[in-house]
């Protein structure tokens, strides 16, 4: 057995989502394609690297859910391609690769010596009392929940710790231990560094400029059964919600804190996955992939930031944009998300696809004067999302779904449905409408109209009624020629015109 | 903060799991090998750095044991040294997420308003709470529907609540459904799972009636009066028989697509089919080959979908898909031949 570090050793955790987000989603959406096309397609930089991501992504994903077979092409070799299938795979195994961010033994170290050394100061543990030595009884090395402490102070503690903990190995399992190994792992940049992390996090919060303590536990006042229901409510939650991975994490630390508070039957020390209740109609999965951009765009919403990123057109160019973030825009036609931003170089405002965008980070660009340069009277605004809030809905005024443009026009469908299934169109009608006025008619006849900004938009939804729509010729011309040559051409690929 | 970051490594997690059920109760610990087969799996999946660290395995004073665990003589299985449960605490991220479902109406289809308001409470009162950034105000999602929706009145919160322990408890339920075409049935049933449809926002009940055993949905606004019955011994045969079933219904021979690069087509169409179960290959000449595996109730959405995708996408098989897909645009096209 191998007692020393090999460096060149496969790792499988890695720093940066960027590294899997492009192959993941490609893989997801489009598969099946073996290594050379993944090359071809800029998706892997060489055919080693590729081997590394793909033993990653089996790494990360259970082999049920990540298919490989042979091609029946010749000269190609194994293909892969995800599956998904509501009854079989109920879960959002994709989020599951948010698991796998590379750390290094001092943070694992620092992490526990940490946790460990807070205790209840009304049920104190005490940690060492399997060893009955009264020696180990007297070590002042705990801190209780709500106990502030300063980085000195946390160093001493934390080094008392692990020095601890090292003795007793020594003398349980005669490892020797390594005295100076405290002074070396605790030093104060380290440290510093560390708590700095957990309280970006909210594990730790700063309550002063130099004091540090525990964050409150939100859960300490309720029950197993009202754990259950909290935990049933958040599974339900992120496999449907906007953003999953927050969601997700709740889910395993609900797990977790059940698991610490409450003995349960399970002896699994994975998070493992479920979903016992719901299953989901038209689950796509793929916006997980993009969850760390998400989350860093609302952020930025949230403290009025200025951010810049590259930006992958369609010929998959990269160019960089410095925006101010608006508004997350979701479109559940396609399950696409888009950002509504000003851009300080359009110097307009663009709605861009988030699943485009990488490397995002804050922007200092642009000036205080420059940052709400689009409306003149920035400075009246209490709370400046008012102002996002009002920008964008006089943008997003008639749009039907995302499309804007500079023409609106008042479209008028006409419908007649069967009368054997009247009732189930009309009410698809309703459902998928988006906004308008629906009028029943005589003869199982019903019409639309809506005013909207970019009638073209409405072509997909109205040629998904079949033969039981048709546009107003005199109300919108030009919409009914697109749908008669839409048509026309489409009646071509069947060889029927 | 980051929302990929380390702390929420899987290892991370393992770990304080291991620790804390090993301090309740001593009879969940591992063997040494026994937990490298857990943290390595078949996939080697977890460095060996940190496998050797938390196992105390190295002896080269250049590096570092984790001294975290240590083995006892008597049972060789692994304790922790230091016998003090590791506190759990959520991070901003999951509880900014937390506050923002809250606000969504249905977490009342989960929570009693008491456990609802002590959660609201802790997280408003939480010193972070002004750092959650995940607001309906920032957010806009395009529903798809014109209806505003309105709170689920007391009767729907109840009846959510008893078919979900009905499923929990695999209890049987008596259900009066007002189905679409107007008939009003009361009938003994199997509840299998409660579908989420996100399009459209609507919950439906797949279940087993016990008179036909035949799958069957049921919306549950059109649900009028349930009440719960007895636990089934034999749910795992149900069960059992629900998936047989809905397995024949998967169709062997998939829907085939052609799909041109053209206007976004791949795009668009991967993005609408991403929650089916499909296989995608490059046919060349710029174009790609899609095959959707389906369940025949599914059949109906694909048509409809395939005519949403408009020109550059043409259905090639089965010959009964591309017969109603063909017969459907020659027929709308007819509306506009004048």
């Amino acid at each position: 057995m191998a007692k020393t570090k090999n460096t060149h050793a496969f790792q499988n955790d890695i720093k940066h989502y960027d590294n899997i987000r492009d192959i993941l989603r490609f893989l997801y959406m489009y598969g099946s394609y073996s290594k050379e096309e993944l090359v071809k397609n800029k998706l892997a930089k060489s055919i080693s690297s590729f081997y590394d991501t793909k033993q990653r992504i089996e790494n990360y994903i259970d082999g049920e859910f990540l298919q490989k077979h042979k091609s029946t092409e010749k000269g190609s070799g194994k293909k892969y391609r995800f599956m998904y299938d509501p009854f079989i795979c109920p879960v959002n195994y994709l989020a599951e690769t948010y698991q796998n961010c590379s750390y290094v033994i001092g943070d694992f170290i620092f992490y526990f010596c940490l946790m460990q050394a807070f205790t209840d100061s009304e049920f104190r543990q005490l940690p060492y009392e399997y060893v009955n030595d009264a020696e180990y009884g007297e070590i002042d090395d705990c801190m209780a929940f709500n106990h502030e402490f300063t980085l000195n102070e946390l160093i001493t503690t934390i080094q008392l710790v692990f020095d601890a903990n090292q003795e007793l190995l020594e003398n349980c399992n005669q490892v020797l231990c390594n005295d100076e190994q405290s002074e070396l792992i605790f030093t104060m940049p380290r440290v510093r560094a560390r708590i700095n992390e957990l309280t970006d996090l909210g594990i730790l919060i700063r309550t002063q400029k130099d004091r540090y303590r525990l964050a409150d536990d939100i859960f300490q006042n309720f029950d197993a059964n009202e754990l259950q229901d909290i935990q049933l409510m958040t599974q339900y939650f992120y496999n449907c919600s906007v953003i999953t991975v927050p969601g997700f994490y709740l889910s395993s630390t609900i797990a977790e804190y059940s698991q610490a508070n409450f003995i349960s039957e399970t002896d699994a020390f994975f998070n493992k996955q479920e979903n016992p209740v719901f299953f989901y109609k038209n689950h796509r999965l793929q916006n997980v992939i993009d969850d760390d951009i998400t989350w860093a765009i609302l952020d930025a919403i949230h403290n009025r930031n200025v951010i810049q990123y590259s930006y992958r057109n369609k010929s998959t160019e990269s160019k960089t944009f410095t925006v101010l973030p608006i508004k997350v825009v979701i479109d559940l036609q396609y399950g696409r998300q888009y950002l509504f931003a000003y851009d300080y170089d359009f110097k307009g405002f663009n709605i861009q696809r988030i699943a485009s965008i990488s490397d995002i980070k804050p922007s200092k660009a642009v000036t205080a004067n420059q940052k709400y340069e689009f409306a003149s009277n920035a400075k009246e605004y209490k709370d400046i999302h008012v102002l996002y809030d009002e920008q964008y809905h006089a943008h997003m005024k008639n749009v039907w779904n995302i499309a804007r443009s500079d023409s609106p026009s008042t479209v008028l469908i006409h419908f007649c449905f069967p009368a054997d299934v009247y009732e189930k169109n009309l009410s698809r009608l309703r459902s998928t409408c988006h906004c308008g006025t629906i009028t029943e008619l005589r003869g199982n006849k019903v019409d639309y109209t809506s005013t909207v900004q970019c009638e073209s938009e409405l072509v997909p939804w109205i040629k998904s009624f079949g033969s039981f729509a048709t546009v107003d010729k005199h109300m919108n011309p030009n919409l009914y020629d697109k749908m008669k040559s839409d048509w026309e051409e489409a009646l071509k690929l069947y060889g029927t015109i | 903060m980051e929302l990929f970051n380390k702390y929420k490594n899987k290892n991370f997690t393992f770990i304080t799991n291991y620790i804390n059920s090993c301090i309740n109760d001593e009879s969940l610990t591992l063997t040494e090998d026994e937990l490298r087969e857990q943290l390595s799996g078949a996939s080697q999946s977890t460095f060996e750095e940190f496998v050797l660290a938390l196992t105390n395995a190295y002896t080269d004073n250049s590096d570092v044991n984790a001294a975290i665990l240590y083995e006892n003589d008597q049972s060789n299985s692994l304790l922790p040294l230091r016998q003090i449960n590791v506190p759990i605490r959520a991070t901003i991220a999951e509880k900014a997420w937390l506050y923002y479902i809250l606000q969504n109406s249905k977490s009342d289809l989960f929570l009693s308003p008491t456990t609802k308001e002590k959660l609201v409470s802790a997280l408003e009162d939480d010193f972070d709470n002004n750092r959650y950034p995940i607001k309906f105000d920032y957010i806009d999602i395009r529903t798809l529907s014109a209806d505003t929706k309105s709170d689920f009145s007391t009767e729907y919160v109840n009846n959510f609540k008893m078919i979900v322990s009905a499923i929990k408890q695999h209890r049987t339920l008596t259900v009066t459904n007002n189905s679409f075409s107007g008939k009003i049935y009361t009938q003994q049933i199997v509840p299998y799972k409660i579908e989420y449809a996100l399009q459209l926002d609507s919950f439906s009940l797949s279940c087993f009636p016990l008179n036909t055993k035949r799958p069957v949905k049921m919306n549950l606004s059109n649900i009028s009066d349930i009440s719960i019955g007895e636990t089934l011994e034999n749910y795992d045969e149900y069960l059992n028989d629900f998936k047989k079933q809905l397995r024949e219904t998967k169709e062997k021979c998939p829907v085939t697509i052609e799909i041109q690069n053209q206007a976004e087509a791949y795009d668009r169409c991967a993005y609408l089919f991403s929650s089916y179960d499909t296989f995608c290959y490059d046919k060349g000449n710029d174009t790609l080959i899609m095959n959707i595996y389906y369940y025949r109730f599914q059949k109906e959405e694909i048509v409809r979908n395939i005519l949403f995708l408009g020109r550059y996408v043409q259905v090639v098989a089965p010959e009964n898909i591309v017969d109603d897909v063909s017969s459907s645009i020659k027929k709308a096209y007819m509306n506009y031949a004048d």
